[in-house]
């Protein structure tokens, strides 16, 4: 491996780790599924074409284990790692607690959507990558991951407090919340 | 579940994968809805939030295993400068956990703007991205350097060697011949020879004397740029 792709892979890795973490839903069993991701890409760096992008290839990787990993456990071991308790310090007075515990809420919320929603969720929204790479990527069609995405979003949405019910009192009241 | 075709639609506006054509079309429809506006809305802020969510987590820093396992897989020597320069945590992020950071962080880029935070960094990765950067500038010394001496000062078939010890890297240039331009600009021909472990790569290539001690390449007859 030469200091080029080193670079790349260096650089991409944090992306990839939060993928992980998204995946798995814990920072314990994403950053196990980060180093295999890594040890897998390196050992077989060579199928990797130059010129193509790295963080879709590794992306792939990623998820194609996990998916194994599913199957291999029957079922996904559904906890978020919660911040260890010394950690939760108040940054900037309640306020910031209030976003932890939202920034939280956010993630148990797409910890329960189905697999399938997730990735595409994950990949799109918080990794940026365009429709049309995620549909290579997974090998679907184009129409299947825009509506597998909204129908997340829209969850989302209602999740948050959108579509008439009230907002949850656990979250912060807008953003504007956090200047006031 | 409000789901149809429309909200499709709109998730893709709010993401910008719309063709001009039908963002122009959505854009109108917006125009004339409030309802359609707030969906948006809401939307944009549901991404902003999801993204702030995910990076918060990023606070705690990369594991070292990851990195060592990429470390094991390029040169030994850059790796370990890399991990010196990690160990010597600077001052200023000594004052805040990462965690109270992360969160600083997500929360600013919230206020900033909704469409803010694909972008994730960790100051592992930054250490060692820093270092590959000066192992890499290094390199490209000490090939400069090589070149300068061996076009001023050598006679064709005559080689120049250089080595970087940090990166493992090295090789040597030879003049092959030597011609003036029409312009009356003295250039030569050389033999670029580089190494990286056993991986060998070779260089034919062309450079120009701009002024004393400052060579440029024009052409590369053999190899890459």
């Amino acid at each position: 491996m030469d200091e080029a792709l080193q670079r790349e892979m260096l650089a991409f890795l944090p992306r990839l780790r939060r993928f992980t973490y998204g995946l798995t839903g814990s920072a314990h069993e994403g950053d196990d599924l980060l180093q295999a991701t890594c040890e897998r890409a390196i050992r077989h760096i060579d199928k990797w074409q130059p010129g193509t992008r790295l963080d879709s290839w590794m992306y792939r990787i990623a998820r194609n284990l996990h998916l194994n990993d599913i199957r291999a456990k029957g079922v996904r071991s559904n906890h978020l790692s919660t911040i260890d308790p010394d950690d939760a310090v108040v940054v900037d007075g309640a306020g910031a607690m209030e976003w932890h515990m939202t920034f939280q809420a956010v993630r148990g919320f797409v910890d329960r959507l189905p697999e399938e929603q997730r990735t595409i969720l994950l990949l799109i929204t918080v990794e940026g990558l365009s429709y049309r790479e995620v549909a290579e990527l997974l090998e679907l069609p184009l129409g299947t991951v825009t509506s597998r995405l909204a129908r997340a979003r829209l969850a989302l949405k209602s999740f948050l407090g959108g579509d008439d019910t009230p907002r949850d009192s656990g979250r912060p009241n807008g953003v504007e919340g956090v200047t006031a | 579940m409000t789901f149809n075709l429309n909200d499709e639609t709109l998730v893709a506006y709010v993401d910008g994968q719309l063709d001009a054509r039908e963002t122009a079309r959505v854009e109108a429809t917006l125009a004339e809805s409030a309802g359609a506006r707030e969906t948006v809305r809401q939307l944009r802020e549901g991404a902003a939030l999801l993204r702030a969510a995910f990076n918060e987590p990023m606070s705690e820093p990369m594991p070292e295993r990851v990195l060592e396992t990429i470390d094991k897989a390029a040169n030994k020597a850059v790796a370990a400068r890399a991990s010196r320069q990690c160990n010597r945590a600077s001052r200023w992020m000594s004052g805040l956990s990462p965690w109270q950071m992360a969160l600083a962080a997500s929360i600013a880029a919230l206020m900033v703007g909704l469409g803010a935070g694909f972008f994730v960094s960790d100051y592992r990765v930054e250490r060692r991205l820093a270092a590959l950067e000066a192992v890499v500038e290094a390199d490209r010394q000490a090939r400069n350097d090589a070149l300068v001496a061996a076009l001023e000062k050598n006679v064709s078939g005559e080689t120049v060697a250089w080595e970087n010890p940090d990166s493992g890297r090295r090789g040597s240039i030879t003049p092959v011949r030597t011609f003036k331009t029409t312009r009356g600009q003295w250039c030569r021909e050389y033999a670029a020879d580089e190494w990286l472990g056993d991986k060998q790569e070779l260089r034919r290539a062309i450079a120009c004397r701009e002024a004393e001690g400052l060579w440029k390449t024009r052409v590369v007859l053999v190899g890459d740029v």
